[in-house]
């Protein structure tokens, strides 16, 4: 009996030990690798990423690498492993085919985030110089049936609001919860969206709005609520965030929230602007570059960082190269925005030099890119390291008003804190907002936090706009003109060319039709957003906004999901359409009745006239 | 056997002195003695008829008729047709053996006895006299119905597919309603460009238009294309070689314009005696023909009553008289129409210098009160031109002429051949005008003046004219049921003219308020749909229309002004848009009455004009300075 007894006890452990505990193997071909990954090179970095579900203490977890690589390489060949950036392991592996178990240690994987995998390998390349082979002979193959395996013990992580606004994991759409139409709740989304934004590079996220609580489980649903409260609620699947705590969303503050509660009685004081801009906050790192060949090293640099177009920049770049042969040298060229500002031949072994270079004012546009191009001749089979450190920065004396401007660059040149401008708040105006607004915290830094006011407010105090750096509007086709009196707006819209009087777009009072125009508005860069049907506004989905980032001009029109553009004032056109007439709407809402009735109408009149004149008679 | 006028003498109805008379005028002018003296007045139409049965030694039934008129033999009647007695002027009565008797009203005929001895086998025919009016009257008792039927349906029956009779043809029927659908579908999902292609036809058919009676402006000022006779011809021509001619005059509740009628006849430059005079009367319409018994006209003249039926209207009442119409020519005038005394010669040597191929020749009308009021002023502008300019401009180029509504001269015999008038269409003149050129007639053009009384009232103009339109609209849509056998038949030229005479001038007085109206909503409002609806080139055409259409339209105006030396009438022309305003509101009502009334006769009130019309013409015309072409 007390056998039995013990037996079904053990059976208990047993059976909810297995039912408790489970693991998880995620093959490279389901991540998609449906071959097996060629990397070429004497040098070459492998990199991916596993989703690490919302399970905390994971053990035992490790890597399964099947490889093969080239006989061409000696027995000398490394493999480096990293994990979340950090390394784990480095040995030799001279067998040319085989199967690699690592073990990766449980302090770096978190729960509910993404593990980054970053494998390193250099060939054995000392028969190179003998041997005159081309990069495509020296090769490392990687199976996509290597695999990782995360094992746990079935407990739930904490929910926390860093990990509800994770990178790279949580939602891959947040939906703002729109219950009553006002500006605080507005202002709320705005912030989040932006910083959703912010946090999305690289990602497809999106962000929605709906009128009411959802109840969809894969949805991140976000409410504002009132104090200065962030709550998480709902298992972690719902998001209060207080009117007055939407201002942490500015900051990186966030990002520290390890726990499901805040309360923000401080707000972080604002980053103040200065003539230096470290481009370590734009993303570099002190990673040394290894240069075969030639590598090169991109930065972006979106003008929010400047507060403007800043004026007498220079570029410091501080660096070190090392491993250089004697007789070979290295070239480094600097191009900002493509153009080149700078190109220096570096010394062998170059310890800590700050090379200096001016970019001119004109080269800056709303997004910039910084481009480092390391180039090394006639040694193929030689590697040299290049360390920029992140320290190096831009230094500039001022600012200036940002030259022209087109749609193409929306949403980079609505940087910095920008004034959103509605004509109402209604759910169509808060929809459009919150993907403005995302758009532009994809492209900008987080700084500081922006405003949404209507244009009546606006109007009443237009001194307000002296606190802003740009203006994103969304606005009603009769408020459109108050910004830009060259553009009436309407229902129906015709461009045309002004000088010659030929009529270059047309549209139906029919058509649907968003239209964008970027233009400076006291000075401020703004984008200004107009639509003929107001459901519009909720219709369009962000993809359909990045159509603007195709086209040229600074006048654009979203038609049937299809972005075509204007000079306005360039080109002299003129948009001559407006408002429909009350007529005009009058028979546009009712031209079916109408011409029913008319149809209608004169057939009846027909046939009786028929009947009675000329049928049968 | 006695001579007429004695036997006339010896009955004590007529003088020494009065015979005297006749024998002057028939030793002038021929003709036959007893028609002189009753055209004369000396002798009464009954003495005549009675005297001509003395003379001949025949029986006189006249006052015996009414017993015999049911005796007459119906199956006799069945042998003969109602044309042939109306022909030989003659009714059989009864057959004895061998013999026939046939009443009779124009006696002692060797070919009406000859028709009788063959139609009927027999030796023997005796005559008994009776009186012209009671053969008709007698042919209206016996055939009334079937003569009524044959005025009002005869075309029908024949040729039904000329007949205003039924308004719309099936397949039209069905092609309008498709056509309204099909605009209705485009009009919803294409609305401007459907508009603007609506506007840009609108425009063309504008410009084609002016250009159209710029174009007959100039054909018909030249001067030698109508038919000129010179007082030479005129007074060569015989009397006594002139033809009967008929003139018939329908009349409406008009008593009071029948003495005036009888005078005005008189003048006529024109041997009394051949002139077949038919004052067309409606049952209903007993005071005129009171008034007409009262004035106790010449014998010449006979009343005509057109027995009540449907359509009511002047059509009909002329093919009625066309039945009894005894002229080789015949000519209709209004009640009120004075014509120039010479016209009927003048007719007359048109047909006898023209071809074969010539059915009609038309008079031209003028407005004896044209100075009465504004309104009288600006239709005779119009009608000067258009019988001026218009209708000489349309012969000239060998085009279809639109009848006017009277001193339209035929050619009896090609008339009744093809088919008279159709009484379901109320502008039936110019539907005999197009119908002629079907055939193959040609309609000339005569220079002589008919004066009749213009309008003076607006409302009754209106009323007019929304019946001449609605007629041009009967006669589109009767012409256009088979129009490509139209265009084969005309040709495409004369086609193509009449699609713009008689289609497009109804239509263009529909369009005119509406663009008229968009240009005034333009003006004022400047609403920004009128501005899109115009591209540049729909702008220049409409703004050619506007400024040189109207000019033309004007200045064609003031040329019949011109021609007839109405020198005070040529400001009045710059008030013509006014005028055509009123034509679009005509033109709008006689659509409604096309598809609800189409065959209602909108009787023209006469006698409104305060200007005497027993004055002639020619001469009020004078007193204006005209130089009465």
């Amino acid at each position: 009996m007390i056998k039995k007894f013990f037996a079904y006890i053990l059976l208990t452990i047993i059976f909810f030990s297995i039912a408790i505990s489970a693991e998880k193997t995620f093959a490279l071909k389901d991540l998609n690798y449906s071959n097996d990954v060629l990397l070429q090179g004497i040098s070459s970095v492998f990199t991916f990423y596993i989703p690490v579900s919302d399970y905390d203490n994971l053990y035992d977890n490790y890597l399964n690498i099947g490889y093969r690589y080239t006989e061409i390489s000696g027995d000398n060949t490394i493999i480096s492993v990293y994990a979340n950036d950090l390394p784990i392991s480095t040995f030799t592996i001279p067998e040319k085919k085989g199967m690699l178990k690592i073990p990766i240690p449980k302090s770096l994987v978190r729960a509910n985030d993404f593990l980054k995998i970053e494998l390193l390998i250099k060939l054995d390349y000392n028969r190179c110089d003998l041997v005159n082979v081309g990069m495509e002979n020296l090769w490392f193959l990687i199976s996509n049936d290597s695999s990782i395996t995360l094992r746990f013990d079935g407990k739930k992580a904490l929910n926390s609001i860093q990990s509800f606004f994770s990178e790279l994991n949580g939602y891959e759409n947040y939906n703002f919860v729109y219950e009553i139409e006002n500006t605080e709740k507005l202002n709320v989304f705005t912030a989040v969206s932006e910083y959703i934004g912010s946090n999305s590079k690289g990602l497809r996220k999106s962000v929605s709005l709906s009128e009411g609580d959802l109840t969809d489980t894969e949805t991140g649903n976000i409410h504002a609520s009132e104090g200065e409260t962030l709550e998480l609620t709902d298992s972690g699947k719902k998001m209060l965030i207080g009117v007055d705590s939407s201002k942490v969303f500015s900051t990186d503050y966030i990002k520290f929230m390890n726990s499901a509660t805040a309360t923000v009685d401080n707000v972080f004081p604002e980053e103040q602007k200065t003539g230096i801009i470290g481009l370590g906050s734009a993303g570099l790192s002190d990673q040394p570059l290894e240069v075969v060949y030639n590598s090169q090293m991109l930065i972006d640099l979106p003008l929010g960082l400047f507060s403007g177009v800043p004026s007498d920049a220079f570029i410091n770049l501080h660096l070190s190269s090392f491993d250089q042969i004697e007789e070979e040298k290295i070239y480094m060229s600097v191009f900002f925005n493509g153009f080149l500002i700078g190109k220096t031949e570096l010394k062998n072994h170059a310890i800590d030099e700050i090379f200096s270079y001016r970019i001119p004012e004109g080269y800056f546009s709303a997004f910039n890119s910084l481009k480092i191009v390391f180039r090394q001749y006639n040694a193929p089979c030689k590697s040299s390291y290049v360390k920029i450190y992140g320290d190096s920065n831009i230094t500039f004396s001022g600012n200036s008003e940002i030259g022209d401007i087109t749609i193409s660059q929306f949403p980079s040149f609505t940087y910095g804190k920008t004034l959103y401008l509605i004509s109402d708040s209604s759910t169509g105006t808060a929809s459009m907002l919150l993907k403005l607004s995302y758009l532009k915290g994809l492209s900008d830094i987080l700084g500081e936090f922006g405003k949404v006011v209507t244009v009546e407010e606006f109007f009443k105090d237009t001194d307000m706009l002296k606190s802003y750096d740009s203006i994103i509007g969304i606005l009603a086709p009769e408020d459109m003109g108050k910004f830009d009196g060259s553009l009436l707006l309407g229902n129906k819209i015709t461009i045309m060319n002004a000088d010659s009087g030929k009529k270059i777009f047309e549209s139906d009072f029919n058509d649907e039709i968003i239209m964008a125009r970027a233009v400076k508005y006291k000075a401020k860069p703004a984008f200004l957003l107009t639509y003929t049907k107001p459901e519009l506004l909720e219709s369009t989905s962000i993809d359909n906004l990045l159509e603007f980032k195709r086209v040229p001009g600074n006048l654009a029109i979203l038609k049937d999901n299809r972005a075509i553009s204007f000079n306005l004032g360039r080109e002299i056109i003129t948009v001559i359409s407006s408002s429909a007439s009350p007529e005009e709407d009058f028979w546009y809402r009712y031209r079916f009745i109408i011409v029913l009735c008319l149809v209608v109408i004169a057939i009846i009149l027909l046939v009786f006239s028929y009947r009675k004149t000329s049928a049968g008679r | 056997m006695k001579k007429l006028g004695e036997v006339l003498k010896e009955m004590n109805v007529v003088t020494e002195e009065q015979l005297r008379e006749a024998l002057e005028i028939q030793k002038k002018h021929g003709g036959r003695i007893g028609w002189i003296l009753t055209t004369l007045g000396f002798v009464k139409r009954y003495d005549l008829f009675k005297g001509l049965s003395v003379h001949y030694g025949l029986k006189f039934a006249t006052p015996d008729l009414q017993n015999l008129i049911p005796k007459i033999d119906v199956i006799l009647l069945k042998k003969i047709s109602r044309a042939e007695i109306l022909e030989y002027q003659a009714i059989p009565y009864t057959a004895i053996g061998n013999k026939l008797i046939i009443l009779n009203s124009y006696p002692k005929s060797e070919r009406t006895t000859e028709f009788f001895k063959n139609r009927y086998s027999v030796e023997f025919v005796e005559e008994w006299v009776i009186t012209d009016l009671d053969l008709l009257e007698t042919s209206k008792k016996l055939y009334g119905e079937s003569l009524m039927d044959d005025s009002v349906y005869g075309l029908f029956y024949r040729k039904p597919e000329e007949s205003a009779y039924r308004v719309f043809s099936f397949p039209q029927f069905i092609s309008i309603i498709a056509a309204i659908m099909v605009f209705g579908i485009v009009l919803y999902f294409i609305p401007n460009l459907t508009l603007q292609i609506l506007l840009f036809s609108c425009q063309l058919l504008y410009l084609i238009m002016i250009g159209f009676k710029f174009a007959l402006s100039i054909a018909g000022s030249i001067d030698e294309i109508v038919f000129e006779t010179d007082n030479e011809g005129i007074n060569s021509l015989k009397d006594e070689e002139l033809p009967v001619y008929t003139v018939l005059i329908p009349v409406f509740k008009e008593p009071e314009v029948v003495g005036m009628l009888i005078d005005a006849i008189k003048k006529f430059d024109y041997p009394q005696s051949k002139l077949d005079i038919i004052l067309l009367l409606e049952e209903v319409d007993d005071i005129t023909l009171k008034a007409a018994k009262e004035a106790q006209p010449p014998a010449n003249w006979r009343f005509l009553v057109v027995p009540k039926a449907a359509p009511q209207t002047k059509p009909k009442a002329c093919n009625y008289g066309l039945f009894f119409a005894r002229g080789k020519y015949l000519v209709i005038f209004d009640a009120e129409d004075i014509p120039e005394p010479d016209q009927l010669k003048k007719a007359y040597l048109a047909f006898q210098e023209s071809d074969e191929s010539y059915i009609c020749f038309q008079g031209a009308l003028n407005y004896f009160n044209r100075d009465q009021n504004l309104l009288t002023k600006l239709f005779t502008l119009e009608y000067s031109y258009w019988f001026d300019y218009m209708l000489p401009g349309l012969f000239s180029l060998k085009l279809p002429i639109p009848l006017g509504g009277t001193s339209n001269h035929f050619n009896v015999e090609k008339l009744r051949k093809i088919g008279g008038w159709d009484p379901f269409n109320t502008t039936e003149d110019a539907d005999l005008g197009i119908r002629a050129s079907a055939e193959n007639y040609r309609v000339g053009i005569i220079r002589s003046t008919t004066y009749e009384e213009a309008n003076s009232k607006v409302w009754n103009w209106i009323r007019q004219r929304s019946r001449w339109i609605k007629g041009y609209m009967q006669t589109t849509l009767v012409y256009n049921r088979h129009p490509l056998k139209m265009l084969r038949t005309l040709g495409l030229k004369r086609f193509l003219s009449f699609q713009l005479f008689i289609g497009g001038t109804p239509l263009i007085f529909l369009i005119n308020p509406v663009l008229w109206g968009l240009f005034l909503i333009w003006i004022v409002f400047n609403p920004i749909f009128i501005t899109e609806l115009f591209t540049p080139l729909l702008l220049y055409i409409s703004l050619f229309n506007f400024l040189i259409g109207n000019f033309l339209g004007i200045y064609m105006n003031m040329l019949g002004a011109f021609r007839r030396n109405y020198f005070k009438l040529i400001p009045i022309s710059l008030l013509n848009p006014f005028y055509w305003l009123l034509h679009s509101f005509a033109s709008y009502k006689a659509l409604w009455q096309l598809l609800t009334r189409p065959h209602y006769w909108e009787k023209t009130v006469h006698g409104l004009s305060n200007q005497s019309n027993s004055s002639n013409g020619a001469e009020s015309e004078k007193s204006n300075g005209g130089d009465n072409k």
